[in-house]
Parts: C-alpha cells; sequence; structure tokens
C-alpha cells in the first residue's frame, strides 16, 4: 500500500514553513495596488458609473473586457488538469496543482467583475428576485457557480492527502490542517473513496469547463450585433480560453521555479510537454480567427465590413494586429524553433499570450458596440483611471491569492509525486506493455 | 483518562462538528440554489415568459450543482468509514483507478 512520507520533499513545504523578505515585498506591493484599487470603486459607488470610460453607445468596457478574459484563464486548471489526468499522462503531476489554483481564484475574481460593472451592486439581488431564465446573462451566473463549486471540489479533493502530510508534521495551523483533512489516515479503504471521487470530478469537471466558456460567448453570439453573431463563437473563445490558461500557467510556473527553486520538481521537459499543447492553441487560435473573420468579409454585409475594417485599418488596427503578433507570431517563432522552446522563450510567449488574448477580449467587446446598428451618435471608448486600477487590482488579487495559498498548502502535489516515484515508473511499463501488439499475433502471420 | 486526552477529545469533537456544518452549508447551498431556480420557473410561469427554456436550463444546472454536493458528502463519510478499517482490501494501483 502506498503511504506518502510527511518528512519527504521537505523543499515543497518550504514555502509554508519559511517567509523570505521577497514574499512580504511582492504581497505589499499587490496589497498596495489593491488599496489605490478599492479606493477607485469607493468613488465609483459614490459617483455612479460617469467615473468609468463607459457611455452611450458603448456601455461595455474594460470590467467585461476583464470578466471574460479571467473566466477564460481559469482554463488552465481544471480543463489542463483533468484532460492530463484523463489521459494518465504522467508528467502532469508537479503542475495540476498550480493550474488548479489558478482556476480558483480567476474565478472569483472573473465572476465579481460583473458586480463591479452594474455599478450599484446591490442590483445583483434582482438576479434572484426577478431573474430570467432563458436570458444569456442568467445562463453565466449560473454556469459560473456551478464551475466554482466544482473546480473548488476539483482543487480540494486532491489536496486532502497533503493536507495531512502538513497535519502530521505538526508545525503551524493544526486546527486548520485537522479540520480540512477530513480524518485522513491513508487507509486503502480511504483511498479508494478519494481515488473514485478523483475520477468522477475530473470526468464531470470537463463538460462544465467547456460550457462557461461557451455561455459567456453567448452573451455577444446570441444578440444580433454586427462581429458578434457568429455560430463558432462558442468553440472560439473556449480554445481561447485555453489558450490563455496555458500561458498563465506557464507564467506561474516559471515564478515559483524560480522563486521556491523548484527546478528538481518542475523541470525543462515539463515545460517541453506544455508548450506544445501551447503551440498547438496558437495553431488553433488562428485557425478560428481566421475562419471567423473570413466569413464575415466574404459575406461583404455592410454593417458586418464597418466593424471588421474597424479592426483591420480603423482606430483599432493597431490592437488587432499587435493580437495577431502576440498570439500568432511569436509563440510560433519561440515554440516552433527547438532553440529557442527553453524556459524564457516560453515565458517571453507565454507573456505575448496573455497581453494578446487580453486584447481579443478587447477587440471583441469595444468596436461592435463604437458602431452601433441604430443611427445614434457614435462615440469612441477610452477607459478612465478607475478602470485601469479595477484591472491592476484584480491582477494584485490574483498575486495576494496565490501567495496566500503557497502559504498555507503545497503548490506542488506532495503524494502525487511521492506515489509517481513509487508506483508510477512500474505501472506505465506494465500499461506500455498492453498497448503493444502480442507477439503470438506476429507468429500467426508468419 | 489524563486532562491532556480529555482536551484532545474535546478538541476532536470541536473539529468534527465543524467538518459536519460545512457539508451542512453545501447541502444548505444546494437547497437555496434549488429554491431560487424553482422560483424563476415560476415567474416564467406566470408571465408566459419561455418556461420550457427556464425548466431545460434547470435540468442542466441542478445535476452539476447536486453532483458537487453529493461527492463531498460520498468523500467525507467514506473517508470517516475508511478510518475505522484500517486493515481492509488493498489499495488500488494507478491503472486499476483508471479503470474504475
Amino acid at each position: 500500500m502506498f503511504k506518502p512520507d510527511p518528512f519527504k520533499d521537505d523543499t515543497l513545504f518550504e514555502p509554508i514553513e519559511k517567509t523570505g523578505r521577497a514574499f512580504w515585498l511582492i504581497f505589499g506591493v499587490s496589497f498596495a495596488v489593491f488599496v489605490v484599487g478599492l479606493g477607485y470603486y469607493v468613488q465609483q459607488l459614490r459617483n455612479g458609473l460617469g467615473v468609468t470610460g463607459m457611455m452611450q453607445p458603448v456601455t461595455w468596457g474594460f470590467y467585461i473586457i476583464n470578466f471574460v478574459f479571467f473566466i477564460g484563464i481559469s482554463h488552465a486548471g481544471t480543463l489542463i488538469s483533468a484532460i492530463l489526468r484523463l489521459t494518465q499522462a504522467e508528467w502532469r503531476r508537479p503542475i495540476t496543482r498550480m493550474a488548479e489554483v489558478i482556476t480558483a481564484i480567476v474565478l472569483a475574481i472573473g465572476g465579481l467583475h460583473p458586480i463591479i460593472d452594474l455599478g450599484r451592486p446591490d442590483r445583483v439581488l434582482n438576479v434572484f428576485r426577478a431573474g430570467r431564465l432563458q436570458s444569456p446573462l442568467l445562463w453565466d451566473v449560473t454556469c459560473i457557480t456551478a464551475y466554482f463549486a466544482a473546480s473548488t471540489v476539483y482543487l480540494f479533493l486532491p489536496l486532502i492527502p497533503d493536507i495531512a502530510l502538513l497535519r502530521d508534521r505538526k508545525k503551524k495551523f493544526h486546527w486548520l490542517y485537522s479540520f480540512l483533512s477530513w480524518g485522513w489516515k491513508g487507509t486503502p479503504a480511504q483511498w479508494k473513496v478519494l481515488n473514485r471521487a478523483i475520477n468522477i470530478m475530473m470526468i464531470a469537471v470537463i463538460p462544465i469547463a467547456v460550457s462557461v466558456h461557451t455561455v459567456i460567448s453567448y452573451i455577444f453570439a446570441m444578440t444580433l450585433q454586427p462581429g458578434w453573431h457568429s455560430t463558432i463563437f462558442g468553440p472560439y473563445f473556449v480554445v481561447g480560453a485555453i489558450f490563455s490558461g496555458i500561458a498563465a500557467l506557464f507564467i506561474v510556473m516559471i515564478a515559483f521555479r524560480k522563486a521556491f527553486h523548484l527546478e528538481g520538481y518542475l523541470k525543462e521537459i515539463h515545460f517541453q510537454q506544455l508548450s506544445k499543447l501551447l503551440l498547438a492553441m496558437s495553431v488553433l487560435w488562428f485557425y478560428f480567427t481566421f475562419c471567423e473573420y473570413l466569413t464575415g468579409t466574404y459575406g461583404g454585409e455592410p454593417r458586418e465590413m464597418t466593424t471588421i475594417m474597424y479592426k483591420f485599418s480603423g482606430p483599432y488596427a493597431p490592437f488587432f494586429w499587435t493580437m495577431v503578433i502576440f498570439n500568432f507570431v511569436i509563440p510560433m517563432v519561440f515554440l516552433s524553433n527547438r532553440k529557442l522552446r527553453k524556459v524564457p522563450g516560453i515565458l517571453i510567449a507565454s507573456i505575448a499570450v496573455v497581453i494578446g488574448m487580453w486584447l481579443e477580449r478587447l477587440i471583441i467587446v469595444v468596436p461592435t458596440l463604437e458602431n452601433p446598428a441604430l443611427p445614434v451618435m457614435r462615440s469612441i471608448y477610452i477607459p478612465s483611471m478607475t478602470e485601469i486600477a479595477l484591472l491592476a487590482a484584480a491582477v494584485a488579487v490574483f498575486v495576494m491569492g496565490f501567495l496566500g495559498f503557497s502559504k498555507l498548502f503545497p503548490l506542488i502535489s506532495v503524494w502525487e509525486c511521492q506515489e509517481g516515484r513509487a508506483l508510477s515508473v512500474s505501472e506505465t511499463s506494465e500499461r506500455i506493455e498492453t498497448y503493444l501488439p502480442d507477439a503470438e499475433a506476429q507468429h500467426v502471420r508468419d | 483518562m489524563s486532562a491532556t486526552d480529555r482536551h484532545s477529545d474535546a478538541y476532536l469533537k470541536l473539529i468534527f462538528l465543524a467538518q459536519i456544518a460545512s457539508i451542512t452549508m453545501m447541502w444548505m447551498f444546494l437547497v437555496s440554489v434549488v429554491l431560487w431556480i424553482l422560483h424563476l420557473v415560476n415567474v416564467a410561469r406566470e408571465l408566459h415568459d419561455a418556461l420550457t427554456a427556464s425548466i431545460g436550463l434547470s435540468l442542466i444546472v441542478l445535476p452539476a450543482y447536486s453532483l458537487v454536493a453529493a461527492i463531498l458528502t460520498f468523500v467525507f463519510f467514506g473517508l470517516r468509514r475508511g478510518a475505522r478499517s484500517e486493515n481492509d482490501e488493498p489499495g488500488e494501483s494507478e491503472g486499476e483507478r483508471h479503470d474504475s
């Protein structure tokens, strides 16, 4: 029977048990940014949405862009982790936890943005009192809360054996780890229950994750607006979400690898394997973007063309072409070349993709609103300092959330690493044996 | 029984009660979601406002919430039962786990 050892892999417990000066510095800076953002939000609460750059007809700006962007990043975790577990990819072991944590934190951040966008947060109660279930906005509410619940449980279940290890090390927060470990002793019966639950969740969470970003695309695609009314928006959004999620995962992996000296756990091979997935997603993203704009341009419908040209050669052209360079050209250069596909190259490509995907959300949301179908006055959306400060605050909350998690729980699954060392080499060899054609089959042919 | 043991017993009991409370909260959350969706379906019925769409969405959403609550309950009580039976069947291998 496999039993993880609480006194092995000390490197993975070090971030929890020791706190360096850099931690407090980064946390302090993030907290300061958050406080500034909070100040701007209070100002918005007092004065209304007039303090933002939004106006008629551009009624969605940074808040909705950030909402779509953060929910997209959340696909890093659950989806990637679930798919890697499902396919029994052994290299997943040091990666899955970080991915799952990203999901839980950014979902909470992203989910709050529509409430910020409401201007008056008390109006969110109308959703509970008199919401209309046939509205895509309410589909978002239900899907995101279901995804948040499912991904939190999917983060928690594989965390239980590690929480028990922390409890058994008896360093600090013993009460918290006793509470969260649910009486874990690592008996065979407990392993059986836990593995069964993780298996069910890893399958259930995939359709939930896919449905979430499909439904988010529906708030655009269900309208008849040029640039939004598209049948491929669902899969296009899902592809973009997984793409930005992997890039965000890379940034977090590289930062924590450097900060906590995790080079022995997050090896070059992990980056190589995951970078192939990022490259594939870049190509897929380009394919969807090409399809989306080709059909619009070929049809040549005047209103659709106005929006498209607004992006290709109008005021949004710098953003559009930067997006293409950041999401396709830079990843292609750095990830398809074996010499450049090292950690620094992957980091450059990942940062480019995260910025590029944010620009993509900007390009989807704003140009359509700046070119309204009705004959009303047009206007250019320029974000105010409030919106910029709240974007910075959202990023700061993400950093603080991740740092906070790293102070309480291991960012790399300790028991999965130990299980991998103890069992997976022989089990993988046995599994590979079953894939290979039988030697007898060759004899029969001869 | 020593004072330390009694303290330890009380400590464990308190933690157990907190765990039960957290599971109960999960079920209360599920019940609130069900009540909320039933309320919205009723509003749609009263307003003659695409009732079938509302029912259709409820049928998709409610199983997702129920699954999460059921899994948590299954794990919580499964782990407690498993902790009591130290010497039962042997642990599963990775391959067996994925087959199940």
